[in-house]
């Protein structure tokens, strides 16, 4: 991995207090910081779907089959729990 | 006004008291949960970040009334207990935050299973919070989670903005 070499010698001090080698530590950063950018477009893609603006199709593109389940499940459970509470408000007003 | 008999598990608990708004949940639910969920969040507790000191918050409060389950009815998951729970309370409702654990308990029980949100709907519904308190109470549940439970509470609010309009 090519780094810059102010970065490089930051790392070497983290990697010295840690105890850890730090290609190692730095591909543990990587990983974390991917995950959580791949994590945003998932949620940018399936709320985008939840208004309506992409298909299902596009959804089970970008997704795959088995999260495009998980948010048609999140959308129509909430849909369930919304009618539900407010028949039950209305109930026992 | 009549209360209703809710069962929540441990990530419903957490999202509910997020939304700082226990005193008013109280107006409308008795809250209950198994003694499995006590000890998950104790567990939390433990943590010294934001979320360990909102379990420590729920602990030292009356606002949950925890119960010990027969042992037949013992599960080392929280989840498992609540809905036990609720089968033997005869709950109007269960209340989680955890879809694998929803899809897969839906089939053991009758009682229907919401997620925490459907409270903070109640209370719009019965106008102990106003729209606008409800969509800042479901904001406030939003919390260091998976992008899936995440996308509950933004379709929460979703449906609470075409609600209003």
């Amino acid at each position: 991995m090519k780094l810059m070499p102010e970065l490089d010698k930051e790392i070497e001090l983290v990697s010295e207090i840690l105890h850890i080698p730090k290609v190692d530590w730095a591909r543990n950063v990587l990983a974390r910081q991917v995950k959580k950018e791949l994590e945003e477009h998932k949620s940018f893609v399936a709320f985008e779907y939840m208004k309506g603006k992409i298909s299902r199709a596009e959804l089970v593109k970008f997704l795959g089959m088995k999260d495009a389940d998980d948010v048609d499940y999140i959308m129509k459970k909430s849909k369930e729990g919304f009618k539900a509470a407010k028949e039950l408000a209305k109930r026992l007003k | 006004m009549g209360k209703i008999l809710l069962a929540a598990d441990t990530s419903a608990i957490i999202s509910l008291s997020l939304t700082g708004k226990f005193h008013l949940i109280k107006k409308a639910f008795y809250l209950n949960s198994p003694m499995r969920v006590k000890i998950e969040l104790e567990e939390i507790a433990e943590q010294k970040d934001e979320i360990g000191r909102v379990a420590q918050t729920i602990l030292d409060s009356n606002i949950i009334r925890f119960h010990k389950l027969p042992s037949s009815l013992q599960s080392n998951t929280g989840e498992i207990e609540t809905v036990n729970l609720a089968n033997e309370l005869k709950a109007e409702a269960i209340v989680m935050d955890d879809i694998k654990s929803m899809k897969k308990l839906e089939n053991k029980t009758n009682i229907p299973i919401w997620f925490s949100s459907f409270v903070i709907f109640t209370l719009c519904g019965k106008k102990i919070l106003t729209y606008k308190g409800g969509w800042s109470a479901i904001e406030d549940m939003k919390t260091k989670r998976g992008w899936k439970e995440n996308l509950i509470i933004d379709y929460a609010k979703l449906l609470f903005e075409q609600a209003e309009k």
